[in-house]
């Protein structure tokens, strides 16, 4: 009885490593049909941008057409951010209009509608387009992408973070929960109705700033950067103190040169 | 004196019992009797009777431009306030309501659709006789009034002027009405949907308003129509014009039927026949061949289909556009996109007293759109369609439900109530269109739409006559009905496109109304001549 069982179980472990011995080879198709068709994908100019980063890291297939809501009286600063210094790996192609609830658009909306508009990006690189419209919304910018807005800049910001994928997505970083509270703070003062309170939440962001160059101590500058930047334009000039002051400004050099 | 007709009103919800046509005859006749009884009275009155009103009302005669007559000056019911207090003033309004109680009367005066509410106190001026004869005037009848405009403590409830009244010390009948209405105007202009539950459910029905138009016209909401619909005509008319379009009138009754040949109304013409021009574009494209660049019309047009539809009329009022480009039809496109987005605007920004008036009948939900138009193309609609489940083949039409569902979609998305829809399949579009040369199976030209409703199609005709006559063969038309069409072009002609918007339809839609005979004044449908 006992022989017998054994003589079963060496059947069966014959035919688990065969099936195993199977998937390998699968898996090395697999990896062979990827390689070919990255080498195709090169091939279709994607290599000839000499910054551009391995596409793998890139997924921005299938990305639905994007459509931002925003109070001209609160512009998000922060989509030119992106587009400018970004513009290496995506295209933001950008359209602005002004819904039937708004009468006449702010001179910084109309700015910033041109700016976003007049951006013309040469290298073949994936396209995502967006519409941004004016509309007679709250101070959060609404994102609609299926059914059901994402509401906030910053949420804004994180959707498009983890759907570039690759090195944008900020969740990859061990600075993660840095990044985070540094978002939350951007998002608590645009909604701050008084003074005291943005002084309060100011100060608060002056320390995650410390005496580094860019937030949550980056080399570079990172999605906390790109939302502190639109957030701090978005609040009266003579609230924010000299430290931030002076980072705003090295922050709104590293964009234009980018123009 | 009057037709024997009872009082015509549609009861909505549950109907109280109806009183017999016995009942109401007899009704009628006591209500008469105590009428002639009451006017009798007033008369005697006025002649037997010391009167201390004497002279202060009566009827006028019969205005006839006499040489002699009163230099007054009179104030407008919509300009009666607080201001004007303790002032003593002169109206011509409407008699819009009218309560007697013994001693006073009190009386609302509509001009338009601002209301104000009016006094008769029996005072040392003012004799009984007088109140008797205020309560006695018979609804919608023209009066002139004099009275001091007094301000009230609490506001009044049911007239637009809430702030103050009039007390009234001369009363006079300009022309009067015939005291049995077909319908009343406080039923004609009650809100169609009321969440009040112990307001009064008597609505007056399509047909008997459209019957009785003159009466029915006299409700604010319809005051408010047509004044927009007006607004719509003249922000039309002013956008083109600084734009550098020349209006153009062009023929009614034509010799052949200028598309298709169905759907024509057919007029004797002397010992022969002739139609009615079903749409101006042949001849605003012949005004492009001529050398106009860029031309518009307003005016009538006719389609003999006999749909009978909350959209469809006989008879409406066209605007229409065509214009030359240089390269590119999305010059055209894109510029009338604009023109319909100014009118929108123009009637957003100069008629909110009167949306908010069609609002409070008939509340709809207030029209939006985007700066810049959206445009989407076909092939992007189908998307969308595929996505809520509906199949559309390429070289396939929109359907109405479609069209419908696609408007709900792009409101959900965009919150846009207008878009426009480009690159239509060849296949569903008249033969002139201009095929698309970068892609066979579509054709250089899009559709508008408001509120998931059709209200223009427009393309880039085919301007040159050897194209037209391949395509003309292609779609099995005869070439010798359209020979003069073709001709046209035959003498060099600029590259064009156009379109053109249905006046009564683009009111309709732009409030929210659910039919097209709201926003017609005297509407045609294959079922109705008249008024």
């Amino acid at each position: 009885m006992k022989n017998y069982r054994n003589q079963e179980m060496a059947v069966l472990e014959n035919q688990q490593k065969e099936i195993l011995q199977q998937l390998v080879e699968l898996k090395n198709q697999m990896l062979e049909i990827k390689k070919t068709l990255q080498s195709n994908k090169a091939d279709l100019g994607l290599k000839s941008s000499p910054k551009k980063l391995p596409s793998s890291s890139l997924k921005i297939e299938n990305v639905p057409d994007l459509i931002v809501n925003a109070n001209p009286k609160n512009p998000p600063y922060s989509l030119l951010c992106i587009q400018r210094l970004w513009s290496n790996i995506i295209n933001l192609k950008v359209k602005t209009y002004t819904h039937s609830t708004i009468s006449k658009i702010t001179k910084e909306a109309e700015r910033l509608s041109s700016e976003l508009e007049g951006f013309k990006c040469t290298e073949s690189i994936p396209v995502i387009s967006l519409r941004l419209i004016w509309k007679n919304v709250g101070a959060d910018v609404e994102l609609l992408v299926r059914h059901y807005p994402i509401m906030g800049e910053v949420n804004v910001l994180r959707y498009l973070s983890r759907l570039l994928q690759g090195p944008f997505n900020y969740e990859l970083s061990p600075k993660c929960l840095e990044i985070d509270s540094v978002l939350d703070l951007c998002y608590l003062l645009l909604c701050s109705k008084s003074k005291g309170e943005r002084i309060n939440l100011l100060q608060q962001l002056d320390k995650k700033l410390g005496k580094s160059g860019w937030f949550c101590d980056s080399s570079s500058v990172s999605i906390a950067d790109i939302a502190a930047q639109s957030t701090l334009k978005n609040i009266p000039s003579n609230e924010i103190n000299q430290n931030l002051t002076k980072w705003l400004q090295k922050c709104t050099q590293q964009i234009t040169c980018k123009v | 004196m009057v037709e024997d007709k009872p009082i015509e009103v549609a009861a909505s919800g549950d109907s109280v019992k109806k009183p017999s046509k016995k009942d109401l005859k007899k009704a009628e006749k006591e209500s008469k009797k105590a009428e002639k009884r009451a006017s009798n009275a007033a008369v005697k009155l006025e002649v037997v009777e010391d009167d201390v009103s004497a002279g202060k009302y009566g009827v006028l005669p019969l205005i006839r431009s006499t040489s002699n007559f009163p230099q007054r000056a009179f104030t407008n019911v919509k300009d009666l306030n607080k201001r004007l207090a303790g002032k003593n003033v002169w109206v011509r309004a409407r008699l819009h309501t009218v309560r007697g109680r013994g001693k006073q009367c009190f009386v609302v005066l509509r001009q338009k659709e601002f209301t104000v509410q009016a006094i008769i106190n029996v005072s040392n001026t003012v004799s009984k006789a007088m109140v008797k004869f205020a309560s006695s005037i018979s609804k919608e009848s023209i009066l002139d009034v004099e009275a001091t405009v007094t301000e009230v403590p609490s506001a009044v409830a049911g007239c637009s002027q809430q702030d103050v009244e009039l007390v009234t010390s001369q009363l006079w009948i300009v022309s009067s009405s015939l005291p049995q209405l077909p319908l009343l105007i406080e039923d004609a202009s009650r809100p169609e949907k009321n969440d009040d539950a112990e307001s009064l459910s008597i609505r007056v029905n399509q047909d008997t308003r459209l019957d009785n138009r003159i009466l029915d016209l006299r409700t604010p909401a319809n005051q408010a129509i047509f004044r927009i619909e007006a607004g719509v005509c003249r922000l039309f008319r002013e956008i083109l014009t600084e734009h550098g379009f020349t209006e153009i009138h062009t023929p009614k009754i034509i010799s052949a039927a200028s598309e298709g040949g169905a759907n024509v109304f057919t007029v004797s013409y002397f010992k022969g026949n002739a139609y009615l021009a079903q749409s101006p574009q042949l001849y605003k494209q012949m005004a492009i061949a001529a050398d106009f660049e860029k031309v518009f019309t307003v005016g009538a047009v006719f389609r003999a289909e006999d749909s009978n539809t909350h959209r469809h009329l006989t008879e409406f009022t066209g605007l229409d556009l065509e214009m030359a480009f240089k390269y590119h039809y999305h010059e055209v496109m894109l510029f009338i996109g604009n023109v319909l987005t100014g009118i929108f605007k123009g009637l957003r920004d100069q008629f909110a007293t009167e949306i908010g008036m069609v609002g409070q009948q008939y509340g709809m939900e207030p029209f939006t759109f985007l700066e810049p138009p959206l445009v989407l193309k076909y092939a992007e609609g189908r998307a969308m369609l595929a996505e809520a489940g509906v199949e559309i083949g390429p070289e396939e039409d929109l359907n109405t439900p479609a069209e419908k569902l696609l408007g709900r979609i792009v409101k959900a998305k965009y919150d846009t109530d207008f878009y426009i829809l480009d690159k239509y399949p060849l296949a569903v579009r008249p033969f002139y269109t201009m095929p698309d040369p970068e892609d066979p199976i579509t054709s250089n030209s899009y559709d508008m739409f408001m509120r998931g409703e059709e209200i223009l199609s427009g393309a880039q005709r085919i301007h040159d006559p050897e194209l037209l006559t391949e395509r003309a063969k292609h779609h099995g038309i005869d070439l010798s009905k359209i020979a003069s069409y073709i001709d046209s072009f035959k003498y060099g002609c600029p590259p064009h496109a156009g379109g053109g918007i249905g006046l009564e339809r683009v009111v309709m839609l732009y409030l929210g109304l659910d039919n097209i005979r709201k926003t017609a004044m005297f509407p045609r449908d294959p079922k109705r001549l008249t008024p």
